[in-house]
């Protein structure tokens, strides 16, 4: 059995943080917004402390493997800091050097729930791995949270046993 | 059946910008100032023709040497994305932030209609004269007046709005009430990283992120009943197509109109100051791009000299510029070598008074003054003048200093 994993595109809910209301784009929500319940919201506005469902990128981040030569295709490897297992003891700088780069997810929106939880609850109702594009995700791959470590644990919450989340 | 090819509007497209924590992490953008034509991205190559001696005439390859990224990004931003992208062109630690003046609450609840409001405190507001607030800040209520200061009363204290208005939104108790941030910015010495997504026709087309941009050059222009309109030109080290597009969000305040701008030249707000029709000010951070190590893309970008150009289109009244710039001043009547100098002060404030931008070049030298062609065309003679921003030889430090007030509270 495969890892329940959040694709990229995978609506989460994450809490606006930014200093002034700003409004979503109607194309862009295709009026699909939903709160913090999944209840569909009928006002584009966002408020300071507002929670609003967005893409599991754009909240915990994603991570990518490149060829620093340039010679062959990045690998995506999912959605927060994800590190292939040959490379878990590797320090970031020697990650790096191999390619490695994290992206960090919106400063403007923190996440309601800590990677692990969100993909406990949002993953199962995803597509699985296997159902990804060939070349995006890896299995057997160790997880590290992005911006929702802050209140991640250092529990393992592998279902297979192939992959841990870290604080 | 015939099969149709799969088109995509040329408008589906966002420009995003996320300020990054570090060189060499990019970050999902929070800022999508609202493009407008001219905007672009560019992927660019050097590539090499690799001529062997196979015995034949015929090219064998082409090698790429490097892979560069860059764009333009035009737009009329608003109050708050105008900050985010003068920080991003000034420099790292270019913002001087002040905390708003005053920061109080309402000591009752106000209704709609009222032509004053009850604080908790006027901290910031006891100076004669009167000050723009914002209530209600980022809630469905916002609201900015115009107060009449000091507001009476030893708390709590009663504040009259300005010129006989009356508030437009009900109001808590408790309701936030403050002036404006203010941001000073002048250029620094190098700036940080900032990643640009650019989104053409989303996933159906591509979603290009670059990453560890810099600001090669910005353009802050408008002319008369236009726009206050910025053309950004940034580069970047490398991109990657991303899988998911990112989620637009929209500053809803309005942009900055060219009507809303009050003139100080060469320390006169009357003259020349009064007919200006058009104006540009250019700041060019003159990227180093030629920091290419092991890998195809640049190793990083740094900021090299700053330069700032001011260019102004003038309604011509008198001969004055043109003496000025050719003949060492108003009353010169031959060639001189002494550049005629001044400054230049233009402050925006739009019509809630709330949000301001000002730019101050306070040493200018004017360098072209272009004699205009006669025409025959019954219409007036404009004046095309030239001038570039100095240190005053170190008596300034810097070129550009612009002050934003808006509603970021915290640095850029």
């Amino acid at each position: 059995m495969s890892t329940p994993r959040l694709t990229p595109d995978q609506r989460v809910p994450a809490r606006y943080t930014g200093s002034y209301a700003v409004r979503l784009a109607h194309r862009d929500i295709n009026g699909a917004i939903k709160d913090e319940t999944g209840a569909l919201r009928n006002n584009t506005k966002v408020r300071p402390g507002d929670i609003v469902h967005l893409r599991a990128h754009e909240v915990y981040g994603a991570s990518y493997l490149f060829d620093p030569r340039g010679e062959r295709d990045p690998q995506f490897l999912g959605v927060g800091k994800v590190v292939l297992p040959e490379h878990a003891q590797l320090s970031d700088a020697e990650r790096a050097a191999l390619g490695y780069e994290h992206h960090e997810g919106r400063s403007d929106f923190e996440p309601v729930y800590p990677l692990e939880d969100a993909t406990r609850r949002f993953a199962a109702a995803a597509e699985p791995v296997s159902a990804a594009p060939a070349d995006s995700v890896k299995p057997d791959v160790s997880v590290k949270t992005g911006k929702g470590s802050r209140a991640a644990t250092t529990e393992s919450t592998a279902q297979d046993g192939s992959a841990s989340h870290e604080e | 059946m015939a099969t149709l090819i799969v088109a995509i509007r040329e408008d589906n497209a966002y420009v995003g910008i996320g300020k990054q924590s570090q060189g060499g992490t990019a970050i999902a953008p929070s800022y999508f100032p609202r493009w407008l034509d001219g905007s672009n991205i560019q992927l660019d190559i050097k590539a090499e023709d690799v001529w062997e001696g196979d015995g034949s005439r015929r090219l064998s390859l082409i090698i790429k040497n490097r892979q560069e990224v860059k764009g333009k990004l035009v737009v009329a931003p608003r109050p708050n994305e105008l900050g985010f992208l003068e920080a991003a062109a000034q420099g790292a630690g270019s913002d001087a932030f002040t905390a708003p003046a005053a920061s109080t609450t309402l000591a009752a609840a106000a209704t709609a209609g009222q032509n004053s409001i009850s604080l908790t405190a006027d901290t910031g507001l006891t100076t004669s004269g009167s000050a723009t607030v914002i209530i209600d800040p980022g809630l469905a209520t916002e609201e900015i007046v115009t107060i009449t200061t000091p507001p009476s009363g030893a708390g709590p204290y009663t504040a009259t709005l300005a010129n006989g208005a009356t508030l437009q939104q009900a109001h808590a108790s408790g309701a936030t009430v403050e002036t404006a941030a203010t941001h000073v910015m002048t250029d620094q010495s190098d700036g940080n990283f900032y990643s640009f997504e650019v989104s053409l026709g989303g996933t159906a087309g591509i979603i290009l992120r670059a990453r560890d941009c810099k600001i090669e050059q910005i353009k802050r222009s408008a002319k008369a009943g236009g726009l206050l309109t910025y053309e950004v030109d940034w580069q970047g080290v490398a991109t990657i197509a991303q899988p998911s597009a990112s989620t637009v969000t929209l500053e809803p305040h309005p942009p900055f109109l060219y009507t809303q701008g009050v003139w100080t030249l060469d320390g006169s707000t009357t003259g020349d100051a009064l007919a200006i029709e058009s104006f540009d000010i250019t700041q060019k951070n003159n990227l180093d791009t030629t920091i290419q190590t092991e890998q195809l893309t640049l190793a990083t970008l740094i900021f090299g000299n700053v330069t700032l150009d001011v260019g102004l289109n003038l309604v011509m009244q008198s001969g004055d510029r043109i003496a000025e710039t050719y003949f060492g001043g108003a009353s010169g009547t031959t060639d001189a070598q002494a550049l005629a100098t001044g400054s230049v002060q233009l402050v925006f404030t739009q019509a809630n008074a709330f949000f301001v931008v000002t730019y101050d070049v306070p040493a200018l030298t004017y360098t072209k003054t272009e004699p205009p062609a006669p025409k025959k065309d019954g219409k007036a003679f404009r004046l095309a003048v030239a001038a570039s921003s100095t240190s005053d030889m170190g008596a300034n430090a810097f070129l550009l200093q612009t002050t934003v007030a808006n509603s970021v509270s915290s640095a850029y």
